[in-house]
C-alpha cells in the first residue's frame, strides 16, 4: 500500500473502484485522463485489492485498499477515508476532457460540500427521483468537499454507515406516530434502499445534526458532470464539459446482483 | 342534441391544396347537462352519389374555410417541427450510445498488454482522446509498433 500522506492544505482527486474489474480499469483511465489535462493533479485510488495489478500503485499518487469485500457503494467509504484536505470525488465511469479540472477546488468557496444538481429539466435523463416526502436533489457522481473539516468527515462516515444499514434492511425512516418504518412517505423501499442519494437526502433534510452544513451546487454544473445523453435532451453546459460521465458503459445497477446480498 | 365542430379542423391531406375533405372533431352533447362525446371525423364535400354532404356545410358554417386553411398551415409546420425534433433526438441518442461504445472500446484497447505497459503518456493521451474507433486503432497500432521497436532495440543491445 502506498502510504497516504496528509500534508495540509492538500487538494486531491479521489476515485473509487469496487466489485468489478471494469470499474478498476475505468478508474485508472479516469486518473490518467485527469493527469492528461492536469499533470500536477494528485490522485488517490480507493480499490478492492483483488481487482488490482501493478498499475494500482504506479498510476495513482496514492492508493488505499478498501477493508470491504466488493461493496457496491464503496465510494462512500472512500469519501470518508480521503487522504486530502479538499477532495473532489469522481465516479469511476467518468473521463476528464478539459484542463479546467485544475480549477475545480476554487469552486468550493465557503461550502462544505458541492454537487451537481438533479432537477426537473434533467428528469428524463435520470431514473425516477421523486417520493411522497421529497425528491433526490444531488447527483452523487461528483462531490467536492472540505475534508479538512472534521464535521464534513463525520458526515461522510455517517453517510457510509447509514447507507450500509439502509441497504441491509437494518434502517429505514420511521413514522413518528407508530415508531415503525414509514413505508408510505419515502417511496418504494425495495428501490430506494439501494440509493445513496436517498441516504444523503434523509441526512440533509431529517437529521438535525447536519442542519448547518452548507451544500452548494457547482456554477454551470453540467460541465462538471456531463452525461453522454445530455445533448439528446438539450442539457448542454454553457462552457465546455470538464468531466464526461459514461454512466451506461459499465455493467452496474443490476438488480440480480442485489439479490445475492451486498 | 347539440353538435359543435371544434375550431381546429384541417384539410385532410395535410396541405392547403386539396380542399374537398376536412378532418375535424365533433362534440355532441345530449341535453344541457349531458355528457359531451368527442368524435374525430373526416368529412367529404360530396356524398358517394355526388349529392352535397350536409356535414360539410355544417363544418364550413361553424369553422369556415379560412380557419381550416390557417389550421392546416399551422398543423403542417408543427408536424414538420416535431418530425425534425424527433429525428434530432434520435440522432443525439445514437451519438450518446456511440460515445458509450467508444469509451468501452478504448478501455478494451488499454487492456492490451503492450498498451497497458506503455510509458509514452503523450501517445496514450492521444488514444484516450480519439474521436472514433479508427483513431483508436491508429494510436493503438502506433503504441504497439513502438513497443515492438523497443523490444528489438533491447534484443540488439543484448547481442
Amino acid at each position: 500500500m502506498n502510504q497516504p500522506k496528509k500534508s495540509p492544505p492538500s487538494n486531491g482527486y479521489l476515485v473509487v473502484a469496487s466489485r468489478s474489474k471494469s470499474f478498476y480499469i475505468s478508474a485508472l483511465n479516469l486518473i490518467e485522463s485527469i493527469k492528461d489535462h492536469y499533470p500536477e493533479a494528485d490522485c488517490c485510488l480507493v480499490v478492492d485489492k483483488d481487482l488490482t495489478d501493478d498499475r494500482a500503485e504506479t498510476i495513482p499518487d496514492k492508493t488505499i485498499y478498501t477493508e470491504l469485500q466488493g461493496d457496491y457503494r464503496a465510494k462512500l467509504w472512500g469519501m470518508w477515508k480521503t487522504p486530502y484536505d479538499r477532495t473532489l470525488y469522481v465516479d469511476a465511469d467518468v473521463e476528464c476532457v478539459h484542463e479546467d479540472v485544475s480549477t475545480v477546488f476554487d469552486e468550493l468557496g465557503d461550502h462544505h460540500m458541492m454537487f451537481t444538481e438533479l432537477n426537473a429539466d434533467r428528469d428524463h435523463a435520470f431514473q425516477n427521483r421523486y417520493f411522497p416526502a421529497g425528491q433526490f436533489e444531488h447527483n452523487g457522481g461528483i462531490c467536492l468537499y472540505d475534508s479538512s473539516n472534521e464535521k464534513v468527515l463525520s458526515f461522510m462516515e455517517r453517510w457510509w454507515r447509514l447507507y450500509t444499514m439502509q441497504k441491509r434492511d437494518e434502517w429505514w425512516p420511521t413514522d413518528p406516530a407508530t415508531g415503525k418504518w414509514d413505508l408510505v412517505s419515502y417511496g418504494d423501499r425495495n428501490d430506494n434502499k439501494w440509493w445513496d442519494q436517498f441516504t444523503l437526502w434523509y441526512m440533509l433534510h431529517k437529521e438535525e445534526e447536519w442542519s448547518d452544513m452548507s451544500v452548494g451546487i457547482f456554477e454551470d454544473d453540467a460541465r462538471w458532470n456531463t452525461y453522454t445523453n445530455y445533448n439528446a435532451f438539450k442539457l448542454q453546459s454553457k462552457n465546455p464539459p470538464v468531466f464526461m460521465h459514461h454512466s451506461r458503459s459499465l455493467q452496474k445497477d443490476n438488480p440480480n446482483e442485489y439479490q445475492h446480498g451486498i | 342534441m347539440q353538435k359543435t365542430w371544434v375550431d381546429n379542423a384541417f384539410w385532410t391531406d395535410g396541405t392547403t391544396e386539396a380542399k374537398d375533405t376536412v378532418t375535424g372533431i365533433l362534440e355532441i352533447q345530449d341535453g344541457e347537462d349531458g355528457p359531451v362525446t368527442r368524435q374525430v371525423l373526416t368529412v367529404n364535400k360530396l356524398n358517394p352519389d355526388g349529392t352535397p354532404n350536409p356535414d360539410w356545410d355544417n363544418i364550413m358554417e361553424q369553422v369556415g374555410a379560412d380557419k381550416i386553411e390557417a389550421n392546416t398551415t399551422e398543423r403542417h409546420q408543427r408536424k414538420n417541427a416535431e418530425r425534425t425534433q424527433a429525428h434530432q433526438h434520435q440522432q443525439e441518442v445514437a451519438k450518446a450510445k456511440a460515445l458509450e461504445e467508444l469509451f468501452n472500446y478504448k478501455l478494451k484497447a488499454f487492456e492490451i498488454e503492450d498498451i497497458k505497459n506503455c510509458t509514452d503518456r503523450a501517445l496514450k493521451a492521444k488514444l484516450r482522446k480519439a474521436k472514433n474507433t479508427v483513431e483508436v486503432n491508429v494510436y493503438a497500432t502506433m503504441i504497439i509498433m513502438e513497443s515492438l521497436k523497443n523490444e528489438s532495440t533491447e534484443e540488439e543491445s543484448a547481442e
